[in-house]
């Protein structure tokens, strides 16, 4: 199944993927207990379900070309393609990279769907015996809190600065003892897109080598329009 | 022992059968989650193992009287046992759910047709009676609940649910032949061998958005968009879901059926879980506790990601993750939590190490 989301050089999606988004996002199949929680809980749920829907049919999968994609999602929804700017600004980012097994591993998981967002500020990383992942001892153990500018479970991957390794870290949402809370009041950025930072707690997790992409110093990063 | 069978697992040849000789499990159910205090020994398990015989003794081993399991998560195996690791931690299985991932050390699954046998057996275990096991256990949860024709029309009389029905959804989800047997899912080596596993999740239903459908858009969306509301009612045996033609059937109708995308994990059209599950109002929230049992936690795991559909999204752009995708729109995961069921010989805090 290819995905339909316009023709080169014609950003706008297909009819039917743009009628099937406005859908979701007006009228979303909410999730009982609105996990999410918080005044924000509505926003989220829509979002959330159409960035399930984003990342199902890879939408934003082609890393040659992010941007287009992202303008072409915001001529559905604004909010939605703003709460893909990290998406994109960290798929061209990799995209730029030396090909090596972590930095390839994450393009390989944006290919299939992946969404992922930027740790905005990283509070406390520390690594267990001080010992990161390397390659006599692939696997490390971190502790650690960030901070990402919106809800983490609408995405797949936490990517981070981790100065001690001087790599950027790749961290699964998903990964056993990764949990997040509401870091602090909504920061309006417009009307329309309303987000709030989380705060997200490592306790003691399972890191392996291949998920830290050496730099040799911090990246250089522009954050997404809608976010400056 | 009481002459029981040696898998405490061993429930379903008590059970009776309707009139389209489909399985029917006990009505009752309670699930408690416990924790451990201390460290248990020789003792400790002497006086579970006692208090679980008595309660055996004085009921029937069948709906009529009581059936039971006792699983042990890995909280138990990681911090009480030699064998660390044996029991996988709980996990998220959707990218759309936030459940709360217990890890509590025990779990006692009570069943039996009479509630009042089930409030017996929890006093028993848990009140201040001579066999109470509170000097080693600390109740952290209970969950109850009813599966039967009727109950959940009792429960929820607003919805409409018929009565026939033993679930929420207002139809049957148990036919002969759609559940792996018992002998399949006995584990054959191993600390647990004998016994098997468990993955227990709490699940909230939005059932009035579900039953504001019609009886032919349930069925679709429960069976597949070929089923009709009149053909899943006279299912005896295992629903005709036409798995093998999933992608077809997608393509055609932009509707993702909830058996047919699931049992795609079946290997060679065999089931590979054991559902113990049943319906709940606990909290006022109505729901499932949704009991699974399988010889390796993996294979419940692979079920769930089948059953999310996640490919439905790529044969019909109608079709999105939940909407039109199975009861993906329905239900919430709010819990979850993993156990494995060492036979009954072992279920009194096994393979303790004494060391420690």
């Amino acid at each position: 199944m290819s995905a339909s989301t316009g023709l080169p050089g014609q950003p706008g999606l297909d009819a039917a993927t743009a009628e099937a988004l406005r859908e979701i996002l007006a009228a979303p199949a909410l999730p009982v207990g609105g996990t999410a929680g918080g005044p924000d809980a509505g926003r989220l749920t829509a979002l959330r379900e159409a960035l399930d829907y984003v990342g199902s049919r890879r939408l934003l999968a082609d890393e040659t070309r992010p941007f287009d994609r992202l303008a072409a999602l915001a001529q559905t929804d604004a909010a939605l393609a703003d709460s893909l700017g990290w998406h994109a600004a960290l798929t061209g980012l990799l995209a730029s990279l030396p090909a090596g097994r972590a930095r390839n591993a994450v393009l390989g998981d944006v290919r299939r769907g992946a969404l992922l967002t930027w740790a905005t500020s990283v509070s406390r990383w520390r690594w267990q015996d001080d010992r990161p992942p390397a390659h006599r001892a692939p696997l490390g153990r971190a502790e650690a809190e960030l901070v990402t500018d919106d809800f983490p479970g609408l995405y797949d991957t936490i990517v981070g600065w981790e100065p001690a390794a001087a790599a950027l870290i790749a961290i699964p949402t998903h990964r056993d003892r990764v949990t997040w809370a509401h870091a602090g009041a909504p920061a309006p950025a417009s009307p329309a897109l309303v987000r709030s930072p989380w705060t997200v707690r490592l306790a003691d997790v399972t890191f392996h080598l291949d998920e830290l992409i050496p730099l040799s110093q911090p990246p250089s990063i522009a954050p997404p329009v809608g976010r400056r | 022992m009481t002459g029981r069978p040696a898998g405490q697992h061993e429930w379903e040849a008590t059970f009776g059968h309707d009139e389209l000789g489909r399985p029917v499990p006990p009505r009752h159910h309670i699930l408690v989650l416990a924790d451990v205090v201390g460290r248990p020994g020789a003792d400790a398990a002497r006086q579970l193992e006692d208090g679980l015989a008595g309660l055996e003794q004085r009921h029937r081993h069948g709906p009529d009287g009581l059936l039971s399991t006792v699983g042990w998560g890995h909280a138990w195996f990681d911090g009480h046992t030699a064998h660390r690791g044996l029991i996988s931690v709980p996990a998220r299985m959707s990218r759309w759910e936030d459940p709360v991932l217990d890890r509590p050390d025990a779990l006692f699954h009570l069943a039996s047709d009479h509630e009042d046998v089930l409030d017996g057996t929890y006093d028993a275990l848990f009140g201040t009676a001579g066999t109470s096991q509170r000097e080693h256990l600390v109740v952290r949860e209970v969950r109850r609940g009813f599966v039967g024709a009727g109950l959940p029309a009792q429960a929820l009389p607003e919805l409409g649910i018929p009565v026939t029905s033993p679930l929420l959804f207002g139809f049957h989800s148990i036919h002969r032949g759609n559940q792996a047997t018992e002998a399949s899912i006995t584990i054959g080596s191993g600390p647990l061998a004998g016994g098997t596993t468990a993955h227990v999740s709490r699940i909230e239903l939005d059932v009035e958005r579900w039953h504001g459908q019609d009886r032919d858009a349930q069925a679709a969306l429960l069976y597949a968009p070929t089923v009709t509301a009149r053909q899943a009612e006279a299912f005896g045996d295992d629903a005709p879901s036409d798995y093998q033609r999933y992608e077809q059937t997608v393509r055609a109708h932009g509707i993702v059926g909830h058996a047919q995308a699931a049992a795609r994990a079946r290997v060679n059209n065999v089931p590979i879980i054991n559902r113990r599950d049943f319906a709940t109002v606990d909290d006022g929230k109505p729901g499932t506790h949704f009991v699974s049992l399988q010889r390796e936690l993996r294979d419940f795991n692979n079920t769930r990601a089948i059953m999310n559909g996640a490919d439905g999204t790529g044969y019909h752009g109608a079709v999105g993750t939940r909407r039109r995708n199975g009861i993906n729109a329905f239900f919430d995961v709010t819990h979850r939590a993993t156990f494995g069921l060492p036979p009954r010989a072992l279920r009194a805090y096994p393979h303790r190490s004494s060391s420690r």
